[in-house]
This record gives structure tokens, sequence and C-alpha cells, in this order.
């Protein structure tokens, strides 16, 4: 399970991401996989942006009147013959979880996707249980062969080479006939996972999912996926839990048109996922196949908190991953470095409001504040604005470093007295450019080592331009 | 546990304060149009699915010839939605009904919609419809009327959501695929590896007089 | 109709320096005044400003940001446009200076015009201006970085083509990963040096595969880190703000000299 405190030490994880060769190698991948694929699907679909729009008011609406979705979801479901659980906080949510499989002797857990079991480290407390758990989504089963968290929301091993998947398979599933799997290429992989999997699906008494969204009108919770394996999840087994935070509900499946819109165009470049399931209740009297029992656990942890903040509007979030995987600083560091669940740009907004900004302080701090995840975020957060807002929280609380503090000081109490800045500055720049002598470069400066370990500073001209100005007028 | 949900509303209504009360301006369903069977085809086609346009008689035969064609057994296990298409025709095709199971490499299933905007095939689960078939067989034959093809999302949520809700209501586009491994899209992770799709069109009246 | 002064009266410009270009590269400045007075307006160089608060705003300290923002509004407001030679400033003074006066409707008002008063320089010269009338002549292949606060947050994009393409002998070949930032960010660049090496590496190395003798930027901030990493790498690129080269300020050494 994800310890919180990792979020802390983002520098010197990311300093041993940028070193890590089979990580670079898998992120070098982002630019002509998912980047140009998401930019294709855009430029195929001409009314894009106003489907951006849609999506973007429609959950808007939603979180304005959440108390009122929220308690019609729970009664749509119940009618549908559905249980709607409430959690406060992680400890909360296990615990329904962990009574709802005890109840009723659950032993084998198969999961679909869901970031939220990530959040409230279901997987770990489960398992501490007596409870095995069964990822199905390839993806999460590869990182659960490898005991290591997701790196990336909707493609959890992104950060692992073919050659390390080969690897765990061959750990993993030798000895169980699996060996005959050639393990060539990407398809020998899926093939064998495919193969070793089959069977766990049957094997599971219950089922736990994630939900892209909830729908209150019908009291429905929306999974979407590729694989199949959420569906297999959701169906086989006599009880399936839905796990949700209490944002991800929307007042009407016609709401949920339009963020279907825009997800997979966001996530993967594809027009739409393979398979999008609404799921109602348990299975119907007649019906010959499905749960007999339907869960759905609506886990707060933070959310309303978030109401009515300025980072409020990270509550659209639809998870597409579209922000990670256009983001320069999540291209070079990976999603492990970011020490939490949800990595890059959305983590970098989500965590400290989930974890405190104490704890993830580093996160909105290291962006260089490009906006490259606005401009490609379906939902429209503005993830630079709510990155300075937890570093006016930060600067507030003081958190940062006394260094900073002090340089910013002296350099605003410099820069709000214009005659005295220029004096200053003039004088600075007169010795600085004396300094640089004839190569016009500094390969090293005093006070500028973050600058200089790798790039040359440029000497100043020497002569201010105000300074020069003043002669001329 | 107890009293979390008042906890959670009360908190999420003083956060909130009070907020005008808005219409809710979501889209409405477009009507069908002239190519929306067309569109449908190729969106589907484009998602990876095989496209068959039959008349809705020749069901078995398309079946048969299809696992012929691509040397599968002549076996498929049959949706009790679909039991009454005329099997028997097709003798050397080997039919169960019922829900699919491991051993089955193919499954024929309806669906009930098909959606022109995205080249979505609507399951609704029902007491002859079971959801596993479209997911636990290799290969997933499914048919689908042209004249159910609709034209958007929200057209299929409204038609597939009325008068009573299904347990399960599946958008089906494509065949299973996966892109976990190194961003590369490979097709049938745990769903069907091939999506066939028998698009029918209804069979003119055969007035009393016809030849055969 | 190129020639300077020859479509004066067209209104009065303030420049805002930036204090990149104040105290690293006047002849940015020099290059902007020069532009901005061929074109046909009066430019003048407000004695008070110093910076546009950026960094202590980025920082989270909004009291120092909302001190240096006031000395702004002073200096910027008997002018009929705002002009920068930097997305990222004018960025600044057009979209977050109001943000920095919420609670003092006053000021808040004065920040609002000034924001739409304020344009970066090529926007301003084609946009507002509608200006043809480069007379500069570039005889290099080169490549243009645009910034990130350029490209996102002024629409600035076209605008130094549009200019680029007038200069005699230029020859533009655009990078791979335009829309990638450099890794500058302001004090971005110090917190976090080994990510922001690693971005920079990336985008010089995009560069290098343009085959360009220089490349072009709008934004000092860009352009200094650019050059450093050049520099560093030893890679024979020259880099010069755009402005000098629409001037036709040339003899200008390039940031960095080429060459050891």
């Amino acid at each position: 399970m994800m310890d919180g405190a990792a979020a802390a030490r983002f520098p010197e994880a990311s300093a041993r991401a940028l070193g890590d060769e089979n990580l670079q190698a898998a992120l070098r991948l982002l630019g002509e996989g998912f980047q140009a694929r998401r930019t294709d699907a855009v430029e195929r679909f001409a009314a894009f942006e106003d489907a951006r729009d849609a999506a973007v008011a429609a959950k808007t609406r939603t979180l304005r009147h959440l108390d009122r979705h929220l308690e019609t979801f729970e009664a749509r479901c119940r009618e549908h013959g559905g249980v709607v659980h409430w959690a406060e906080t992680p400890a909360d949510a296990r615990q329904i979880v962990l009574e709802l499989l005890t109840d009723r002797g659950v032993r084998v857990l198969s999961k679909g996707k869901t970031m939220v079991a990530e959040e409230i480290g279901l997987n770990g407390f489960l398992e501490a249980n007596g409870i095995e758990v069964i990822e199905t989504d390839l993806g999460e089963y590869i990182i659960q062969l490898a005991e290591e968290a997701p790196s990336h929301i909707i493609v959890p091993a992104i950060h692992k080479t073919m050659p390390q998947v080969a690897d765990l398979f061959r750990q993993h599933h030798d000895q169980t006939g699996a060996e005959l799997f050639p393990r060539r290429t990407p398809a020998d992989l899926v093939a064998e996972a495919r193969a070793v999997l089959r069977g766990r699906f049957l094997e599971a008494d219950a089922g736990l999912t994630g939900a892209n969204f909830l729908v209150a009108e019908t009291g429905s919770s929306v999974i979407v996926t590729n694989e199949g394996n959420g569906d297999l999840t959701q169906t086989l087994p006599q009880l399936h839990i839905v796990l949700a935070t209490i944002e991800k509900v929307v007042p009407t499946l016609a709401d949920g048109a339009a963020i279907l819109r825009v997800l997979a165009r966001s996530a993967t470049g594809q027009d739409m996922s393979a398979y999008t399931t609404v799921s109602t209740g348990p299975r119907r009297p007649s019906d010959v196949d499905g749960p007999a029992e339907y869960h759905v656990v609506l886990v707060d942890n933070g959310r309303s908190r978030l109401l009515g903040t300025p980072a409020e509007e990270v509550l659209r979030c639809i998870r597409c991953g579209a922000c990670m995987n256009h983001c320069p600083v999540y291209g070079a560091v990976g999603g492990h470095a970011y020490g939490w669940v949800y990595p890059g740009p959305i983590g970098a907004a989500l965590t400290p409001a989930l974890l405190g900004v104490e704890t993830a302080r580093h996160l909105p701090n290291a962006s260089s504040l490009c906006g490259r995840c606005e401009e490609v975020c379906p939902m429209r957060i503005p993830l630079p604005k709510i990155f300075r807002y937890w570093r006016e929280q930060e600067h507030a609380a003081r958190l940062n470093s006394g260094r900073m503090r002090l340089g910013l000081a002296i350099w605003g109490w410099l820069a709000a007295r214009p005659r005295l800045y220029r004096l200053a500055t003039g004088a600075a720049m007169r010795v600085l450019s004396r300094l640089a002598g004839r190569s016009r470069r500094f390969r090293s400066l005093f006070l500028a080592s973050g600058w200089t370990q790798s790039r040359d500073f440029p000497a100043p001209a020497g002569r201010t331009f105000l300074n020069s100005w003043k002669q001329r007028s | 546990m107890s009293g979390a949900r008042e906890r959670i509303l009360t908190r999420v209504r003083e956060r909130l304060g009070s907020a005008p009360e808005e219409p809710a301006p979501s889209r409405e369903p477009r009507e069908v149009r002239s190519g929306d069977v067309g569109e449908f085809c190729r969106r589907l086609q484009a998602a990876g699915a095989s496209v068959e346009r039959i008349a809705e008689d020749a069901v078995p035969q398309a079946v048969a010839r299809y696992l012929a064609e691509r040397n599968l057994a002549a076996r498929v296990k049959v949706s009790p939605a679909l039991a009454n298409l005329g099997w028997a025709e097709e003798p050397l095709l080997e039919t169960a009904v019922g829900v699919a199971d491991l051993a089955d490499s193919a499954a024929v299933m309806p669906a009930a919609l098909g959606v022109a905007e995205t080249g979505s095939l609507v399951h609704a689960s029902a007491e002859d419809n079971p959801t596993t078939n479209h997911f636990l067989p290799d290969h997933a034959i499914a048919v689908v009327a042209e004249e159910t093809v609709c034209a958007d999302l929200e057209a299929a949520f409204s038609a597939a959501s009325g008068p009573v809700m299904p347990r399960t209501i599946c958008l089906i586009t494509g065949p299973s695929r996966t892109g976990d491994i190194e961003q590369r899209i490979e097709l049938g992770a745990h769903g069907p590896r091939t999506l066939h799709v028998l698009v029918t069109a209804p069979v003119p009246e055969r007035g009393p007089t016809s030849a055969t | 109709m190129s020639v300077p002064g020859s479509e004066s009266g067209r209104g009065r410009v303030g420049l805002f320096v930036t204090c990149l270009a104040d105290l690293f590269r006047p002849s940015v400045a020099w290059a902007s005044v020069r532009l901005l007075e061929q074109a046909g307006f009066e430019v003048t160089v407000p004695d008070r400003q110093t910076c546009c608060g950026q960094p202590a705003y980025n920082a989270g300290d909004l009291p120092t940001a909302r001190r240096v923002a006031r000395g702004i509004l002073d200096a910027f407001e008997p002018f009929d446009y705002v002009v920068a030679p930097s997305g990222s400033c004018a960025g600044m003074l057009r979209l977050h200076l109001g943000r920095l006066f919420e609670s003092e409707p006053d000021t808040a008002t004065r920040a609002e015009q000034l924001a739409r008063r304020t344009h970066e320089l090529t926007e301003f010269l084609v946009d507002v201006a509608g200006w043809t009338g480069v007379a500069a002549s570039f005889p290099h292949r080169v490549t243009y970085h645009d910034s990130c606060s350029s490209l996102r947050e002024m629409a600035v994009r076209d605008q130094p083509r549009a200019l680029m393409a007038q200069v005699q002998g230029l020859e533009l070949v655009e990078l791979g990963d335009r829309d990638v930032c450099c890794g500058f960010g302001g004090t971005f660049c110090v917190k976090y040096p080994d990510i922001s090496t690693k971005m920079v590496s990336d985008k010089t190395a995009a560069i290098a595969a343009t085959g360009a003798e220089t490349v072009l930027a709008g934004d000092l901030g860009c352009l200094l880190n650019i050059a450093g990493r050049l520099a560093r790498e030893g890679r024979p690129v020259a880099c010069r703000h755009v402005a000098e080269v629409l001037a036709g300020t040339n003899g200008t050494d390039p940031i960095v000299p080429v060459g050891p």
C-alpha cells in the first residue's frame, strides 16, 4: 500500500526516477503513444470543444447540488434492490468492505481497476484479514505481481517495459503451464495474462469495481473499460461491491453521455472505450446471470471539505489521465515519484487536499506552470491556478524554506522601491558582467548552483536598460 | 459508521450554501436520419469489429459461414433470446442455448440497439439475455436489427433504460483490448478477441403468389 | 511604410521592459522601442517599473506580489497601451494582477483596466497595430520556441511567425515539440533543477534536430535557460530574442556567444 508520507520525498524520488533507464524508456513512449492518439481523436471530432463545455456544465451543475444528487442516487439505488453505504474516512470504507465480505464468507475477491481502492489502501487491509485479492485489469495485475503501486491512473504499469513484464510473468507463471507462452511481444504477454486470469474470475466469490460515474436518476454505477475485466468482475460473482467517491455522481444518464463524449478521447484517443457498462441493482429475479447482491460504498475522504474552496474544481475530474500524459514533469519522472495514488498534475492539485499541504507541498511546486495540463483537461480544470493556491497555503503556513522566504522578502522590498532597486541591480549587473570576462558566461555561480549544475549562466550586458534609457531621454 | 451519511451530507450542504435552482440543459436525443445505419457500421469497424449486413432470416447461415471462414469450431453458445432463429437449418453447426462458460469459444447474442454516433452495440440484460455471453467467449457474434440503430448516446440511454431499468446496460464498441504494455493496443485482453456483428434487415413480406 | 516615424500619432505605448531584459539584455528593450516606433507609436519607458511580481506570485507570496503590483498600476496608468517583450510578464499583467486585489474593488478595477491595455510585443504589432513593415534581414536557418505563457495565456503563436516571414533571408524550421515547456518556469528551474535539466535537455535536442543556426523566442526566461544549456552542451546554436531580429539589431552578440 502507498504510504502518504512518500509524497514528502518527491525530490529524492524524482532524482531516482530520472536515473532509472527502464522508466525513462517507458516514459519516452508517451509522445507517440497517448499524446499523438489524443491529438488525432480531437482532430477527428469537430465538436470536441462543445463537448468539453457540455461535460464541464454537467459536472458543475452536479456539484452545486451534490447533496441532493447523492440522496436521489441512494433512493433510486435502493428502489432497484441495491444497498448504499457511506464512509467518511478510508478506515470506514475499508471496514465496510471487509464486513460485507466476511459476513458472506468471501475468501477470494476479484477486482476491477479502482483508484479509490488504492486511495483507501484496500488490498493490503483485506489481505491482512485473510482475503485473497485478484487484480484483473492487466496493468493492475502486473503491478500486483511486482508488488508495486500504480504509476498512472489509467495505465497502472506504464512504467514497466515489455521485457520487465516478461520477467515478472516468468517469475510468477512458470510451473503453472504458462511457461509455454513465447513472451516475445506485448501480444504474447496479453494472451498469457488472459489464459492465467480466465479461471480466476470464476473462483471469486465477490467482485469489486470502481465507478467512472454514478447516475442519480437511475441509482446506477457506470464503469468504462477496454479489457472487459470489469464486466466479468461485476457479472460473475454473487456479490458486486462498487467503491466510489461522492463527487462521482451525475444527475442523469444524459449527463453521463456528455462525460463519455470526452472521456475516451482524452484518455486513450479512442472515440469510445470498448465497454461502457451501467449497473443498476442486483440481478432481477428472472435474470439468468449477474450478482445476487449490489452494494455501493460512497466515500468522502476529504471531498466535502474541498467544496467552496478555490481547489474545488478538482472535483470535476473524470480521471482520464490526459494531464499526466501531457505533463513534461510527469514525462520526466513518472508517477511513483509523486509518492501517492494520484500522480501528475491532477495529483499535484488533489493530493495536498487529501494528505495536507505539509506532506504534499512539493507536488504543486514541482511544476513550471506551463499549462499544458489545463489545455488538454476535458473538464477544463484550471490546474496551474490550483497549484498556485496550494503554494499560497504553503507560504501562509510558513512551510516553504526559510531561504526562499528571505529571498522573496528582500527582492520584494527592493522591487517596491524603484530608485533603490535601480541602484542595487545596476551595481550587481556591472560586477557580474565584469566577472564573466570574455566568455560572457559563468560555469558556476555562488547561490545559483541549481542553475549552473547543468547550464551556463549567461552574463548580463553590464549596463541595465533603464539606466541607459534615462540618458537617451 | 452510523451517522456518516448525515455528517457527509451536512458538511456538503454547509460548504455549498444555497445555490439557485438551474434547469438541466443536458442534450436532447437526436432524431434518426438516413445514413445512421451506415455510420454505425463504419464506426463499429473502425473500433475493430467486423460487420456483415444480412437478411434477418439468414443468421444461422451467417454464423456458420463466419466460423468456417476463420477455421473455428462449428459450435456456438446461443443466448436464449435467439433460440428460435431456425438453427436447425444449419445441421453442421452445433448450438447450445444458455449462459456461456469457459468451454465456449464462440457465442451468438442479440444487441438491443445500435448507436450511430459511436458505433456501439447496446446490450440490455434480461431473463433471456445473459451478460456473461458478451464477455466470456473468445469470439462474440452479435445480432442487431438495422431498424434499432439510434442516433446518439442520449437516444441509446433513453431507449435502453425504460420503462424498467435492466440490471446491466452495456455499450460495446469493438472487441476487448488493452494498451497496458508499452501503450501498444492488443486485442482480446479479457473479453472477446473478435467481435462480429450481423446487422439484419427485415425480410420483405412475401405475397401469397410468391414463387417460393 | 516602414520608415521610422512615418505612422506617428497612433497612440502612447508604455513599454514594460521586463526585469530580465532590463538587467541581462537591454538590446531586447532597445529593439522593442525601435519596433514600436517604426509601427508609429510614441514609446515611453516609465521609470518606476521594476518587475511584474511573478517570482512572488508563483511562490504563493501574495502580500509581496501585491506590493510590487501596486507600483506597476501607478507606473502604467497614463498609457493607451502597455507592451512587454514577454508573454510571461504580459500574461501576469493581463490575467493575474486583478486576482491580487479581490478584496480591494477600486484597485481591482484599475488592474482590470490595465489588463485590457496590456499586450505581448508581437501580438501588439500584428493584432493591434496591423503592422507589416518589418525591414530586417537575417539570412539564417532559425527555429522558434513558443513560451508557454505566450502560447497558452496570451494566444501568441501565429503573430511572431507572421513577422518573421517578413524578415529577408530568414528560414524558419519548426520544432518537433513546439508546444512543450523548456523547463524554465521561473524559480522552478532552481527548485527542481534535475527535472528542469531533463526538460531543457529534451528541448535542446529538439532544437539541434532542426539543424537551425539560431533559436528565437519571445521570452528571455526561456532563452536564458535554453542558451545556458546549449552552451553547456557545446551545441553551436545561437539564441536571440525575436524582437532583436525583427528590429534588425543583429550586431549584438547572441545570448552566450557560440563557441567556448
